[in-house]
């Protein structure tokens, strides 16, 4: 497992494994959001956490340079929190009967658009 | 993961973590306090971001502010070196840009009755430093994309002159050989045949002729492209 997500030189590879890594932490925000949204203290904190680490892995993974990090971080957070709140509420106003999947389908799309603008940022293309 | 990341240090994620907590705490302030403050300052975040916005003067002195802010860092703190010092003086120069804006805000603006100076300056504080770390954080990645690429293009130059380097010392080795054989044969050829030798001589002087031509052609990139 571990050597599958190292970084070979074929851009095309890496671009597949980073979308790997994207959906892996897709899935587990979702599982996330499916466990604690209707709980107490809620799913913000840990979706934010799951977020960041997101951008970690694939900035450890295209060995970049870590002076974006708290720009790429603080900017996901905010559009993931603003755009998951907005597409939930605007998804739930449609159909309430789906409840907690609403937010679960929102904060996967919102994970992906999120890890596939990370990757083209942060991407190293071919030579 | 990769090799390079076995360079990756402790200290340095310490720092990452730091960061990473920052940013938790960000998140979290502005979705569980701005709502309080909002109420204590009698406007919702998004009435007093139209307010700044709308404040034309003072929206081009926030953003030419935000341009050099990361100009004199793009300047002074190259991408990869110290990117601790780097992201908090980011923040630093941010703060003091919002703080400056939120004080020039409350001296152009009306006092609203049922709220307290303070209340307005520190959302409006908050709504500066809220587009003022966006527009900032996006200005430093693009200046970062365009970093990337020339790294990317110097990277291959390097290479390039590299290989030109190695063709070059080849060829400087190649050439006395080849001259030393030669000579052997003209020598051997003039005893016995002296035609042939004049021959050979025009022949070989035929060969130099075009190795010199062929020196002052780009003969590096069929090789480059042949090694990919």
């Amino acid at each position: 497992m571990g050597n599958f997500f190292k970084r070979s030189e074929k851009w095309s590879s890496n671009f597949k494994k980073a979308n790997i890594i994207v959906f892996l932490f897709a899935i587990a925000h979702v599982v996330t959001c499916f466990l604690l949204h209707d709980i107490k203290v809620g799913d913000g904190f840990f979706l934010t956490i799951l977020t960041i680490a997101m951008i970690f892995c694939l900035i450890r993974f295209y060995a970049s340079p870590f002076d974006v990090f708290l720009g790429i971080a603080l900017l996901g957070c905010f559009a993931g929190f603003y755009f998951g709140t907005t597409m939930g509420d605007y998804l739930t106003s449609i159909r309430p009967e789906w409840g907690v999947f609403n937010n679960m389908i929102v904060t996967f799309v919102t994970t992906e658009v999120l890890g596939f603008a990370t990757i083209l940022v942060i991407g190293k293309k071919s030579k | 993961m990769s090799g390079e990341n076995k360079e990756f240090k402790y200290g340095q994620l310490v720092e990452i973590a730091f960061l990473a907590l920052l940013v938790v705490v960000a998140r979290m302030l502005i979705e569980n306090m701005l709502p309080i403050f909002s109420e204590w300052a009698g406007e919702t975040f998004f009435v007093a971001l139209r307010t700044l916005l709308r404040n034309y003067p003072l929206t081009l002195l926030m953003l030419i502010g935000d341009f050099a802010l990361i100009k004199i860092l793009v300047k002074n703190y190259s991408y990869g070196e110290s990117f601790m010092k780097r992201t908090m003086l980011e923040l630093s120069g941010v703060i003091f840009i919002a703080v400056v804006s939120a004080v020039l805000m409350q001296l152009s603006a009306e006092q609203v009755a049922g709220t307290t100076l303070n209340a307005r300056i520190f959302l409006t504080f908050v709504v500066s430093f809220v587009l003022n770390i966006i527009i900032a954080v996006m200005i430093d990645i693009f200046s970062y994309t365009r970093w990337k690429r020339k790294t990317a293009i110097d990277e291959e130059v390097k290479l390039r002159r590299q290989a030109n380097y190695q063709y070059q010392l080849l060829k400087g080795q190649l050439n006395p050989h080849f001259l030393f054989n030669s000579l052997n044969v003209l020598d051997y050829l003039i005893y016995k045949d002296q035609d042939r030798a004049s021959g050979y001589v025009k022949k070989l002087a035929n060969v130099y002729r075009y190795q010199l031509n062929i020196e002052l052609k780009d003969t590096i990139k069929p090789a480059l492209q042949s090694c990919s």
